[in-house]
């Protein structure tokens, strides 16, 4: 089992990836008790109640039960932290009870130079450790068996380097701001060397996916299943099993436009034999093209379109605007901290070297020591922006991402009864000619009959000979043809107009069975899409926006504070002196 | 120490750069600068603002004013002036450079108006008083052109590679402590130059993140009208912007001041160094003068004292044999030397005198302007210090303001 190996791999004391003021990681025994350990995987990298994390500049684990007790209790800003992370119910003790941890992130080689991350999830009294494929592969699932409901993201999927690069922008000296400063990701550890930046993206990950997890959880139609459950369920070691496994899993179609949106686990062959439109089909007005289409942009569509526009909007001033301008302040801001503590010590020297100047000695030694607080008081303010401000404003840009999934979701099932409109369209046509060539046919079989009477013989050739054909498709499953026929809707060979009517009056059928399936289904969607999950998304993005807001100005109403103290005390001394 | 005092601080602002256009004449537009100034009343109270004299100079005319100053007072320390090199690429009339030149010049009058000695030259009270400048400029017209050159000369001086054999342990101090300084002050100089570039892309980006949470705004206020618990996001969007513009906008300014004034202020002081160190080059110059000579007068002491005692050196053996064999008097022709030997030595007795005299007052006078350097220093170094905390102040006090309102009204 990969947990059993990596003990030795990837237990390794971490302390070279943690920052200087953590180093007590390596002495505190808890890690580098892992290897001595080896039967159990899971308690022995759980440090217990004798680590004080908090104190300890909050560097790792938190207990499972007692973790967040500690921490909602111990400081502000921790427990601020996870009203964040989840809004309402969180607060509650319940809440607090029913949240789930990652403890910590462990490096596990697989051999030839590869490896992978595990996180150890706990929740409630159970640990268990799953890798970011795993949380993946739950999302493709959760999508399919929930196609209405927003499925919280989870961080994109990239190389470790690249992350790395692409938080720290393009000055690789860019390191984490100390978390010291009251944030919550310290209190994860990571094993196994690994470096900063991939270290960074850990952290990154960690706190989505923690985030992640916590959503469902208060998602009550997904809770409402066992999923979760089985995905936290530490018997359930391996997560592909309980997907081979699961009758239900397995079951599911492909695409989740074949979905029974009503009851996924139920795939109706009507579903499983929908059209599937191209991804990049249908932007917005299905209308337009026109092609003998009764579909105009209803009022309805036009509204969605302005909503997907709208969401798309939202989401891209998000995230090229107000997360990149703050990402950059922050590193700024991270820059400027040092240049302060510089300045600190440029004025020590001076006040050293002014030594026999008397006061003007004393102003600069003040000077120095206003500088050195001010960065600290700066660095405090970049931890808090960077964990509790960048972070959620990140996590804020994935859920707009994946609200904007959800509606893409509607609009590919609009785009898809579309299809099945027009093919129905196509064949009522092909229809109406067909008969109408066999009303010909039968005239002129009339005249003929009149004209020459019974004995003489014609040979009337009748077009298509290819009935094999015919009877072969008839074997087929009806449904599978259906998509075909959507395909071919107007190249049609000639047959046996005879033929050529039924197969088309069955093709009818056909689809307007699929019609009906979808045209029900696009409403339920288009309703509950409207009218429950956007708006209970935007009651969640207001909520979430509003608090970034609010915990934005906090912090800067009391940096500005402590610095006003600052620069009053100096000019305070500087008087008495 | 205490035996110098500065001269009472005169109120000096200097303010409000105007270009002009140049008149016909002369070539192009050029630069004024507001001079109000205040002379120090003796303890007394002031009488009020009427005593304010307001004149315009431009920077020539303050180029004028140092020269005569540098002319007049070789042994003072005259505050050295901005810059008269105006680099290609700056616009010599935008705000951000005039501005710069502007607090520098005020600076130079600060420290004239605090010398003892330079703040009671006549020519520096017609600079800031007289209505007639112009005409007086051009009296001094003839004296001027023969004052340019100074400065090249001084160049040369100073360019001599010799050094004094026996520096006092004061100017050895000395010397130290002003490298120490000049060290110190261009190097806070530079780090307060690298936060102002930090603070800018700073204020610049917060301006960025108000324009984009302004249209986040716009967006979710023409979105349905939810009646959310949080009550309209576009509203506390709003509110919270409001915070980002004032932030944005009043980090630039303190940016500016730092800039504009405080940077400006440690430049000003590391110029200010330099024309010290440049005092005390010349004062090492007089010392040398005098050691050469003193150095020379030995030499011919000893000559003599040799021919007299009449061992002649090693090279003079030979020489004196060839003037035996050519049949020169030896005797008569030895005694000639040492007269003239002796007149020489006389001769050189004064100078050396003369000029150990002058290198002693010098050495003085130089010791004096240190002094007097050192006081201005101090004073304008926690005068700037003083600023720049009031300046820091009033910005976060600001900020808390501002902030707190936000806070509240979210």
């Amino acid at each position: 089992m990969t947990e059993q190996s990596e003990h030795s791999n990837g237990g390794v004391c971490a302390s070279s990836i943690q920052p200087a003021r953590n180093g007590g990681l390596c002495g505190h025994g808890g890690v580098g008790g892992v290897g001595e350990a080896e039967g159990d995987p899971v308690h022995t990298q759980i440090i217990q109640e004798d680590n004080p994390f908090v104190e300890h500049g909050q560097s790792y684990v938190a207990p499972h039960s007692g973790g967040g007790r500690t921490s909602s209790g111990s400081s502000s800003s921790a427990s601020l932290q996870e009203g964040l992370l989840a809004p309402p119910l969180a607060k509650s003790s319940a809440g607090e009870q029913g949240r789930v941890r990652i403890l910590e992130a462990s490096k596990v080689s697989e051999g030839q130079g590869r490896s992978y991350i595990t996180y150890t999830i706990s929740y409630r009294d159970r640990v268990v450790r799953r890798r970011y494929s795993e949380f993946e592969s739950l999302r493709k699932i959760l999508i399919k068996l929930f196609p209405m409901t927003l499925i919280p993201p989870i961080p994109e999927k990239q190389s470790l380097t690249s992350y790395g690069k692409s938080i720290a922008g393009s000055n690789a000296n860019y390191v984490l701001p100390s978390e010291a400063a009251g944030c919550d990701l310290a209190v994860s550890v990571i094993n196994g060397s690994v470096n900063l930046n991939d270290q960074k993206m850990i952290r990154h990950r960690i706190r989505m996916l923690t985030s992640f997890l916590n959503r469902l959880l208060q998602n009550e139609e997904v809770t409402k299943t066992s999923i979760i459950g089985d995905f936290l369920d530490p018997n359930n070691a391996n997560w592909n099993d309980v997907i081979t496994t699961s009758a239900t899993i397995s079951s599911l179609p492909k695409s989740v436009l074949q979905c029974n949106p009503l009851d996924p686990t139920n795939t109706t062959p009507a579903h499983a034999s929908l059209p599937i439109p191209p991804l990049s089909s249908a932007p917005q007005l299905m209308g337009k093209d026109g092609v003998g289409t009764s579909t105009k942009p209803s009022a309805e569509d036009m509204e969605f379109s302005r909503i997907e526009y709208e969401y798309k909007k939202y989401e891209q001033l998000l995230h090229t605007g107000v997360y990149k301008y703050n990402r950059r302040i922050t590193r700024t801001m991270h820059e400027l901290k040092q240049d302060l503590a510089d300045l600190s010590e440029a004025f020590a020297e001076f006040a050293v070297e002014q030594s026999k100047g008397g006061d003007l000695a004393e102003l600069l030694s003040y000077l120095s020591n206003a500088n050195d607080e001010a960065a600290a008081v700066l660095d405090d303010l970049v931890g808090k922006i960077y964990y509790n401000i960048n972070e959620p404003l990140s996590e804020a840009v994935h859920i707009a991402g994946a609200a904007r999934e959800l509606i893409q979701y509607r609009r590919l099932k609009f785009a898809q009864r579309d299809m099945l409109k027009k093919s129905l369209l196509g064949k009522e046509g092909h229809l109406k000619r067909l008969q109408e060539q066999e009303d010909d046919a039968k005239a002129i079989d009339q005249l003929v009959d009149q004209h020459l009477g019974e004995g003489t013989r014609i040979n009337l050739q009748r077009p298509s000979e290819a009935s094999p054909n015919t009877y072969k498709r008839k074997l087929f499953s009806r449904f599978n043809k259906l998509a075909n026929i959507v395909k071919e809707t107007v190249t049609y060979q000639e047959q046996d107009p005879k033929v050529n009517i039924k197969t088309v009056q069955e093709d009818i059928e056909q689809i307007k069975e699929s019609l009906d399936v979808s045209a029900s289904d696009l409403d339920v969607i288009t309703a509950t899409i409207r009218d429950v999950q956007l708006p209970a998304f935007s009651r969640n993005r207001d909520k979430e926006l509003y608090d970034i807001l609010k915990n934005y100005s906090k912090y800067m109403k009391e940096y500005a504070a402590k610095n006003l103290e600052i620069w009053k005390d100096l000019r305070k001394q500087e008087e008495n002196a | 120490m205490s035996e110098i005092k500065l001269g009472d601080q005169w109120f000096i602002i200097v303010s409000d750069p105007q270009k002009q256009r140049g008149d016909k004449s002369s070539s192009g537009s050029y630069v004024t600068y507001q001079i109000s100034s205040k002379p120090a009343t003796e303890g007394d109270k002031r009488s009020g603002e009427d005593d304010i004299t307001v004149v315009h100079r431009r920077y020539s005319d303050f180029v004028l004013l140092y020269q005569i100053l540098a002319n007049d007072y070789p042994a003072c320390i005259v505050p050295p002036l901005p810059d008269k090199k105006v680099l290609n690429y700056l616009d010599r009339f935008s705000q951000s450079f005039t501005q710069k030149r502007c607090h520098s010049l005020q600076n130079f009058l600060q420290r004239l108006a605090q010398h003892p000695v330079l703040s009671q030259s006549k020519i520096l009270h017609t600079f800031l008083v007289s209505s007639d400048w112009d005409a007086y400029q051009k009296s001094l017209a003839e004296t001027v052109g023969n004052l340019s050159n100074k400065e090249e000369l001084t160049e040369t001086i100073m360019n001599a590679f010799k050094s004094v054999h026996s520096q006092s342990d004061e100017f050895v101090e000395i010397k130290e402590k002003s490298g120490k300084l000049d060290h110190n002050v261009s190097k806070i100089d530079k780090l307060f130059h690298r936060v102002v570039k930090k603070q800018e892309a700073i204020a610049e980006d917060y301006g960025k993140l108000g324009l984009s949470l302004r249209e986040l705004q716009e967006l979710v206020t023409t979105g349905d009208d939810r009646n959310s618990e949080v009550g309209n996001l576009g509203t506390k969007i709003k509110t919270f912007n409001e915070g980002m513009a004032q932030l944005s906008y009043s980090l630039r300014d303190l940016s500016r001041y730092i800039d504009y004034e405080y940077i400006i202020d440690l430049r000003d002081m590391e110029d200010y160094i330099d024309s010290m160190k440049q005092l005390i080059k010349l004062k090492d110059q007089k010392q040398i003068d005098y050691e050469e000579l003193s150095d020379y007068l030995t030499r011919s002491i000893n000559e003599k004292n040799n021919l007299i005692s009449g061992y002649g050196s090693g090279s003079n053996f030979f020489k004196s044999k060839l003037e035996e064999f050519t049949g020169i008097n030896q005797e008569a022709a030895r005694r000639e030397k040492i007269s003239k030997l002796e007149s020489k030595v006389q001769a050189l007795t004064t100078e050396v005198e003369n000029a150990k005299k002058v290198a002693d007052a010098f050495e003085k006078e130089a010791l004096k302007e240190v002094e007097i350097f050192e006081q201005i220093k101090t004073r304008e170094l926690k005068r700037s210090l003083t600023t720049l905390a009031d300046h820091h102040i009033e910005f976060y006090q600001k900020m808390v303001n501002t902030w707190s309102k936000i806070e509240e009204s979210l």
